[in-house]
């Protein structure tokens, strides 16, 4: 009780310096979080764009000629690109042709809402459908609840992911309700069926997947995302939908070396599997220079967070500095009345560098609450970590220094640090 | 009471070491009012920081109430000092933020807790006798220095400590409040505590039963003081 009061009194003691300790180590563990992220990002998209570079990453089929559109056999045109390149292949569609009933509770694409047969209002919910071979590429990190499993690739598997901010509002095991677009009606009636899935697992918060994309790394944050497994009655039905058929879909290739090189053999059956379905299609090729400057643009990025980061160090090592030790000097007499009343210089050291941990943890606190109404940035829970002990390092090494000085003038390292003849408390 | 022998506390700064303490032997009985006097920088404080258990000396043996200074942990160092010495300070060293009766209550919190509501029972008593029981909720800063030094003597009495040591206890003060707080150490003295003052102005002094001066980091005796009383 005695210690908690004296942190407290020396909290109150000199508040301005105190402020401006608050100010500096928030604006500091700031920076230092942000360096963390940049470079995070850095290593992230770095890796993720040296293990897929080839010359072609993504095929892209594409069909511009409306009168063809009912001439597609999309399954035809999958198990083809499968023979083509093997199990590797990845592919995804992004939104598909699902809506989720406006009242429902999901995260939708826009705020345009469209009317169903039954006179439902529809909206788009953020989805993504994955064949197997991406999902387990992908990875995903889970908070709760189990990943997508063979069985949810099958006809009947209804399993579906959810982004972390669906968490508030389901639970695993939930059914959560869907409705796949069948077609128009004469009436020019949108007619949707109704399909359930059941929540198996949430998502991490800010969890986030890299699609390559000409030779950048584009992340799509999953938050609010639903992860739909691309299963064979799925691609049935949507192989038939309007906005399928035109748009096409990804084919994300293998990053298997051998099969980068050998694109340019691959590239001219591709094109004769598009040409036998009536589809043109887009190779995205990884450019060198693209690629380049990708790496690049995220190494300066995390570079000028550095010296950013480097030079608020300094001034606040500087500043810090100066405030322990002018702040010492004024309260010495206090520290005296302390250690002669029936305190050891230990405990008096302990109670005043708890006091500047308090305010770290003050300063920490107040980023934590500026992060969560005004910065809204997505820093990972590793990134915050290492961001607040890099810095916690340095601010714990300054102040431990000139408090040893100062409490402890006898041992080796306050003899070095000392200018003064010594007599006084400390 | 309190025995110093061969006593030596040296500073360096950079190659040059400064002798601050040379004390070949140093007694002060029970009950004793003894000055130490001596110029600025004479190393009387040093000598009072270490009757006081607040600093270490390099070499010699320090006992107080037949305990080895040199034997005792820092816990039970700062336990002496709570219990058995009492410091008065010429910055008078209140804490701001706290009131009178605060800042008088502080050296209570060190004591167990049976013994704190005893203590606390004698503040009225005791700050009656330094004439501040009406400043009990000001702050400090709201005092005037006479009342500060009263204040921090009433925190220095409040454990009823068998050793007060004042330094340089006027130094701040006019001659009217020197002669108040003077006036407060004889009659503790009186009371049968030793009360060992170190002080620059030889008036003081010579209000003491004994008095030594230190010169350079030496001791010598003077002549017994007539008591003033």
């Amino acid at each position: 009780m005695r210690r908690l009061t004296y942190v407290l009194t020396e909290i109150g003691a000199h508040v301005w310096l105190k402020v401006a300790v608050v100010g500096m180590t928030t604006l500091v563990i700031m920076s230092s979080i942000q360096f963390f992220q940049a470079y995070d990002r850095y290593l992230e998209h770095t890796q993720a764009l040296t293990e897929n570079f080839g010359s072609a990453s993504s095929i892209r089929f594409v069909d511009i000629s409306a009168e063809s559109i009912s001439s597609k056999d999309i399954l035809a045109v999958i198990d083809e690109g499968q023979a083509l390149f093997g199990d590797d292949v990845y592919y995804y569609l992004q939104g598909g042709d699902f809506f989720a009933e406006a009242d429902a509770f999901v995260y939708s694409e826009g705020p345009l809402a469209i009317e169903n047969q039954f006179g439902q209002s529809l909206v788009q919910p953020q989805i993504v459908i994955m064949n197997q071979a991406l999902v387990e590429k992908a990875d995903f990190r889970l908070a709760s609840g189990r990943q997508l499993e063979a069985r949810d690739f099958a006809d009947s598997g209804n399993g579906i992911l959810l982004g972390s901010h669906y968490r508030e509002n389901y639970q695993i095991g939930d059914d959560f309700l869907l409705q796949s677009f069948v077609g128009i009606s004469e009436a020019g009636q949108v007619m949707t069926a109704e399909r359930t899935y059941q929540v198996k697992g949430f998502l991490t918060e800010a969890h986030s997947l890299l699609n390559f994309w000409q030779g950048r790394t584009e992340e799509i944050l999953l938050d609010e995302m639903i992860v739909i497994p691309l299963t064979e009655d799925l691609m049935q039905s949507d192989s038939d939908n309007l906005s399928v058929q035109i748009m096409g879909f990804f084919y994300m290739l293998s990053a298997k070396e051998e099969e980068a090189l050998n694109y340019l053999d691959l590239a001219e059956a591709v094109k004769e599997i598009g040409a036998r379905h009536g589809y043109s299609y887009l190779a995205f090729s990884n450019d060198r220079s693209i690629f380049d400057f990708e790496i690049n643009m995220y190494r300066s990025l995390y570079q000028n967070q550095l010296f950013l980061l480097l030079l608020l160090l300094v001034f606040a090592t500087v500043q810090t500095g100066m405030i322990v030790h002018f702040s010492f000097k004024k309260r010495q007499s206090v520290y005296a009345a302390y250690l002669g009343m029936g305190s050891t210089k230990a405990e008096i050291f302990t109670v005043i560098s708890l006091h500047y941990l308090l305010l770290f943890a003050v300063a920490w606190a107040l980023l934590y609450m500026s992060e969560q109404l005004f910065i809204k940035e997505n820093w990972l829970s590793r990134q915050v970590a290492w961001g607040t002990l890099f810095y916690l390092t340095f601010y714990g090494l300054t102040v431990l220094t000139i408090l040893i000085n100062h409490c402890f003038p006898g041992r080796k390292l306050g003899k070095l640090l000392q200018m003064r003849k010594g007599g006084e408390v400390g | 009471m309190i025995h110093l022998t061969d006593i030596k506390k040296t500073y360096q700064t950079g190659d040059a070491v400064f002798t601050a303490l040379d004390v070949p032997s140093f007694h002060c009985q029970q009950g004793e009012l003894l000055a130490i006097i001596g110029e600025s920088g004479s190393g009387k404080t040093t000598l009072l920081r270490i009757l006081g258990l607040l600093d270490h000396c390099d070499s010699g043996s320090y006992r107080i109430k037949d305990q080895a200074a040199e034997m005792l942990t820092h816990k039970q160092q700062a336990q002496l000092r709570n219990q058995m010495i009492g410091f008065v300070l010429q910055h008078f060293g209140l804490i701001a933020d706290y009131t009178v009766k605060e800042n008088i209550l502080l050296p209570t919190t060190y004591l167990p807790r049976h013994l704190r509501k005893e203590k606390a029972a004698q503040l009225d008593t005791l700050c009656a006798a330094m004439e501040i029981d009406d400043q009990l909720k000001k702050y400090p800063n709201r005092l005037s220095r006479g009342q500060q030094q009263r204040v921090a003597i009433a925190r220095a009495l409040i454990n009823d400590p068998a050793i007060l040591l004042a330094d340089e206890p006027t130094g701040n003060l006019d001659s009217r409040n020197s002669q108040l707080v003077l006036d407060i150490l004889r009659r503790e003295h009186q009371k049968g505590k030793t009360v060992i003052i170190v002080t620059h102005e030889q008036a003081i002094a010579d209000a003491c039963d004994r008095q030594i001066v230190m010169k350079d980091g030496k001791l010598e005796e003077r002549s017994v003081c007539v008591d003033p009383v």
